[in-house]
Parts: C-alpha cells; sequence; structure tokens
C-alpha cells in the first residue's frame, strides 16, 4: 500500500486544507476520499463492531498487536530454513532421509529434529503445542508462555522425558536449536563475506595492475620486465610482420622461431643497451625447443627486433583510449556544443512543461526551428532576469540538432542529474544541477 | 471523562471515520512534503491503520476522552496527529532516492496541460506546487500576484477540477 500516488491525487492533497476538513461536508469529504482511491466503509464497520462490544473486551492497541503478529511468523519462518539447511546434516547419515521428508507437509515438527532427532519421532503430539496461540481476538493472554516453560524444566527434573517430549521444552530447545543453526548459518555467511571483502580489493588491485601494466606498454623501452608474456605474443605478430618486407621472409618465418635459443643469447648482448630485454626473456620460452639451424636468420631480426618492437607498441594506445572514456575525464574537450545558456524563472519553468519545450515534443520536432528556439531563449532571458530557480540550456549538437534542458536547483523533487543525461555535459552545466527535462528539438 | 462512560455506539462514525481518515492522509503528505520527501510513498494503510489506532485508544481508555473540553473529533484529530508524527518518523528516509518514473512525469505533464487549458491561473497554481513545492498560502499569492483570499478560492475550485479529472483519467 505504498504506490506513489499519481500526480493528480498529490495535488488533490497539497490543495486539500489541514484546518478546513472539519468545515467540510461530508459530501466533500466522501468525494475526497473517493477520489483518493479510499473506501473507508471496513474502518467504519470495523470502528462499529469494536464500539458494540463490553467495555472490557475492547482491545488494547498499545501492546497486542506486536505480540500476536510475531507469534505466528517465527514458526512458519524457521521451519523452512531448518529442512533446507539441515537436511545437509542428516544427509550424511542418511538412515533417516524418509522421516525427513514427511516432516516438510507437517512444518512443525521437522524443526525439532535439527536438535533432538529422538524427540521428532515421538511429537506426534507435537500438533498439541498449536494450543498456545489459538486464542482468537484476545492476544494479551498469550503472554503466560514462560510459565510452561517453567513448568517443563520440572517435569524433566522430577518426572522423565515424556513429558517433556509432549509440550513446552522441545519447543524452546527447537527454537533455540533453530536459533543457533540459523545464527551459525549467517556467522559463516558473514564470514566469507567479510573474508571477500578483505581480500577483493587486493584482487581488483591485482587487475587493475596487471591492466596497468597493459597500458602502460606505451613506454615499451621502460616496462620491458613486468610483461615478458604479453610481449611474446606481440613480439611474435610483429616479427611476422617485420619478415613480409624482406622479399623472402614467407619461408624463413617457420624457421626462425627453432632457431630462438641462439638468438635471444645474441640479441640480449647487442640489443640489451636498447632496453629490448623484455622481449629477448620471452622469446627463449617460446622457442626453447628450436634447433640450432635457424642462428642466420637470428642475425637478421638482431637488427630488426628494435624496430619490431616499436610497432608492436602502437596497439596499446587504443587500448587507452578505450579506457579513458570511464575515467570521465574525458569530457573536457565536450562544451563546443553549448550555444546559449539562460536562467529562466520558474513560471517559465511550469510553462515549459506544457508550452515552449513539450509543444516541441508534441509536434514531433517539426515546430520549432532554430529561429523559434532562438526567439523563446530571448524571452526566457528577459523574463528570467538573473533569477536562478532554474536553468533553460539550449545546446547544439554536432549535428546541427537543437537539445533543450531544463535545469532545476538540487532541492527540488527531481532527482535525475545531468550525469544521468548525459555525462559530457558534466563539466559545463555541473553535476549538482538537477536535471528536470531534455528534449530533442527538431534538427534544422 | 472516563471512557467507559461514553455511549460509542452512537458516535456518528460515519461522519467521524472519513473525516478522520483524510486528515491522516493530508498529515502524513504533509510530513512527507515537509521532510523533502514530496512524492514518497503515501501509504493509505497507514492513514486507515492509524484512524483506527487512535479509535481503539480512545475507546480503551488508553487515551480517554475528556467530554467536558473537546467534541470528539477534536479529541481524535489530535490522537491522529500523533499517530502521523510517529509514523512520518519511521518513514524517514525511507523514500529518499525514490525518483519520479517517467510514466509519472508524463501523467504529471498530462494533468498540468489539462489545468492549462482550463485556466492558466490553475496551471500556474499546480505548477508552483507540483513542481516547484510551494505550498503556504503567502507564497503562492505572492508568486501568482494574487491576494491571499483568492488563493483559497482557486484552490476550492481547482480541487474540483481535479476531482474531475480524477473520475475521468482513472487517477
Amino acid at each position: 500500500m505504498s504506490a506513489k500516488p499519481s500526480p493528480a491525487r498529490q495535488l488533490l492533497l497539497a490543495l486539500e486544507d489541514d484546518g478546513g476538513v472539519a468545515d467540510l461536508s461530508p459530501d466533500e469529504v466522501m468525494a475526497d476520499l473517493a477520489a483518493l482511491g479510499i473506501d473507508p466503509a471496513a474502518l467504519i464497520a470495523g470502528v462499529r463492531k469494536q464500539a458494540a462490544r463490553p467495555a472490557g473486551m475492547r482491545r488494547r492497541v498499545m501492546e497486542p498487536p506486536p505480540e500476536p503478529e510475531p507469534a505466528p511468523p517465527p514458526e512458519p519462518e524457521p521451519a523452512p530454513p531448518l529442512q533446507t539447511e539441515q537436511p545437509d546434516i542428516h544427509r550424511e547419515p542418511i538412515p533417516q532421509p524418509e522421516i525427513y521428508r514427511e516432516p516438510p507437509p507437517q512444518p512443525d515438527p521437522p524443526p525439532v529434529s535439527a536438535t533432538q532427532p529422538q524427540i521428532l519421532r515421538d511429537p506426534d503430539p507435537v500438533p498439541e503445542p498449536p494450543p498456545v496461540t489459538p486464542r482468537p481476538g484476545i492476544a494479551s493472554y498469550r503472554t503466560p508462555a514462560p510459565a510452561t516453560d517453567l513448568m517443563a524444566d520440572m517435569r524433566i527434573r522430577a518426572g522423565g522425558a515424556e513429558a517433556i517430549e509432549r509440550e513446552g521444552p522441545p519447543k524452546e530447545k527447537k527454537k533455540g536449536g533453530s536459533a543457533l543453526a540459523i545464527f551459525g548459518t549467517l556467522a559463516v555467511v558473514a564470514g566469507l563475506a567479510a573474508v571477500t571483502v578483505a581480500v577483493w580489493p587486493q584482487v581488483r588491485d591485482l587487475d587493475l595492475a596487471s591492466l596497468m601494466e597493459r597500458v602502460d606498454p606505451p613506454q615499451p623501452v621502460q616496462q620491458a620486465e613486468p610483461a615478458p608474456t604479453v610481449q611474446e605474443s606481440e613480439v611474435t605478430v610483429s616479427r611476422v610482420e617485420p619478415v613480409p618486407p624482406p622479399a623472402p621472409p614467407p619461408a624463413p618465418e617457420p624457421e626462425p622461431p627453432p632457431a630462438a635459443a641462439p638468438e635471444p643469447q645474441a640479441v640480449a648482448q647487442a640489443p640489451a643497451p636498447q632496453v629490448v630485454a623484455p622481449a629477448p626473456a620471452a622469446q627463449p620460452a617460446q622457442q626453447p625447443a628450436a634447433a640450432a639451424p635457424a642462428p642466420q636468420p637470428q642475425p637478421a631480426a638482431d637488427p630488426n627486433a628494435p624496430l619490431n618492437i616499436v610497432p608492436k607498441v602502437e596497439p596499446p594506445p587504443p587500448v587507452q583510449e578505450a579506457r579513458l572514456p570511464e575515467n570521465v575525464e574525458r569530457p573536457f574537450t565536450a562544451p563546443p556544443s553549448i550555444t546559449t545558456i539562460v536562467p529562466v524563472e520558474r513560471e517559465l519553468l511550469a510553462e515549459a512543461g506544457t508550452g515552449i519545450l513539450s509543444s516541441g515534443v508534441r509536434q514531433g520536432g517539426r515546430s520549432t526551428d532554430e529561429a523559434r528556439l532562438s526567439d523563446r531563449l530571448e524571452e526566457a532571458q528577459r523574463i528570467a532576469a538573473g533569477r536562478q530557480i532554474a536553468a533553460l540550456v539550449a545546446i547544439q549538437s554536432a549535428e546541427g540538432d537543437y537539445d533543450a534542458v531544463i535545469l532545476k536547483r538540487p532541492r527540488v523533487d527531481e532527482t535525475r542529474t545531468i550525469a544521468d543525461a548525459d555525462p559530457a555535459l558534466i563539466p559545463i552545466l555541473g553535476d549538482s544541477a538537477h536535471l528536470y527535462d531534455l528534449v530533442r528539438l527538431a534538427p534544422r | 471523562m472516563v471512557s467507559d462512560s461514553v455511549d460509542w455506539t452512537s458516535q456518528d462514525w460515519d461522519d467521524l471515520i472519513p473525516r478522520l481518515i483524510l486528515l491522516a492522509v493530508l498529515r502524513l503528505s504533509r510530513a512527507a512534503v515537509d521532510d523533502g520527501r514530496q512524492g514518497v510513498a503515501l501509504a493509505i494503510a497507514d492513514a486507515e491503520d492509524i484512524v483506527d489506532r487512535a479509535v481503539a485508544e480512545t475507546m480503551s481508555g488508553q487515551h480517554p476522552w475528556d467530554q467536558s473540553s473537546d467534541t470528539l473529533y477534536e479529541h481524535l484529530a489530535r490522537a491522529v496527529g500523533s499517530g502521523v508524527i510517529a509514523t512520518a518518523g519511521l518513514m524517514t528516509g525511507s523514500g529518499e532516492g525514490e525518483e519520479p518514473s517517467g510514466e509519472w512525469r508524463s501523467d504529471r505533464r498530462q494533468l498540468l496541460d489539462h489545468l492549462y487549458d482550463k485556466d492558466e491561473k490553475h496551471g500556474e497554481l499546480a505548477s508552483l506546487i507540483l513542481l516547484e513545492n510551494v505550498h503556504q498560502p503567502a507564497e503562492l499569492a505572492t508568486a501568482l500576484e494574487v491576494v491571499p483570499v483568492e488563493i483559497g478560492n482557486m484552490r476550492r475550485r481547482m480541487k474540483r477540477e481535479v476531482r474531475d479529472y480524477i473520475a475521468a483519467h482513472g487517477s
């Protein structure tokens, strides 16, 4: 029953005078309630019924309500969780799976088995406990519950287990057991959650770190060591590229890989000063099994290697471009689309909801051309005269279309922000402005 | 003085209960607006519960009605006010991040269109209330450049229009 009232109902409530309710005619009251979708008949009947009861039988409001409600829920609620959780424990013994599946139809007994399986089987009488809740209208009678518990304890000490099985104690233990089971599982879950939370940042940092390493490659010469694996693949690919330039590459290409072992050494000696070390380090891993026959192509590759690595670094830059947008730093160069920012008076804002902008929308955006929009903005600017209740912003997009944005200050109920509509507007309008509406007007 | 001395069955509940429910709904909505939660869930059930509780507490003697001082309506209205305060306190923050849906915005625009078509002043008044959260008669009068008394008249006329609008559009 917590549905958001429609605008009409909300307005109707706002128009109602709080103090004037007493003076409204009954017809008017009923008309208002009907408009709000409220039918008081049920409550009137209930009150009349209550008024007809003798004084002592009238329900007391303060305490009873909470008691009766909590009582029933706990029984059904604990049952399902125990059945789902404990089966795991009881499936190990396997001996009594059947007994466990019988209980489901009888929600009460199964939970007891959690802590005291022995008592569970006797509880044919368990259905008797329900008599504790049945009191119809008078909730206050339920308070003596603790007394039964005490009696049960007394029976345990004096008599034997029989009495215990039938009444209170088992239920207490059942609830206690279920509570323990629930708390246990909650504790385990909480522990796991805590561990996850504790470990996640590190894992994420690792991921970020590895990603950063990938992004860094633009400075290949310096980061040769950390990204050996990545460079491995890159190097191999780059070699394929450079090889083609020398006319006869296709044939020699297959050969170089096997000769990798000797090559790295030679390369390591000569190019090492060039900080190409990482690439050679990776090469040996790929071409370890290679034979010696390739040494000749290698020397040819040595001079090429540095050249190859440089072009290799080119691919990473695109990766950086793809990631930057997420950092929100991108929009710094976005402003060029703005043409006008005009403060608008609130009446104009209200009118805008149905006038200026919506007219453009209602008419499919065809009725508002550039000149009309410009006139409107001038008019808005004239009316606004420095008031800052709201702002009307016209934006010219790259395609030449006009977007009109109505902004409202944060105190207004609108919670949709500029960022929701177009993050590119943040640096221009500020992310504190609340978006009232965004309308795309007709293209020129 | 004592609630047991009151003949509860003779009270005009058919008139009292609807009036109290309407009062509770109004105060709940006002409380929401005052908390900056305009549009937050308005619980009609809460209003009925508040009235039910106020009546039950009065009948049971928990909040005895002093027949010598107030009318029963005034007594119950005060009890309803207390219930609203308690309920509104529980509601605080519950709808903080609630965002009006596109459909709700569309309904609002349609309503404003309708009122503007009927009477421009009514449209402006509705816009101030729905868009700007302006509710005080003095503020409304200033914004609309009319005398405060006229605001009361406009409200009454608009109530009829809004009721008709709800009847025609379903909500």
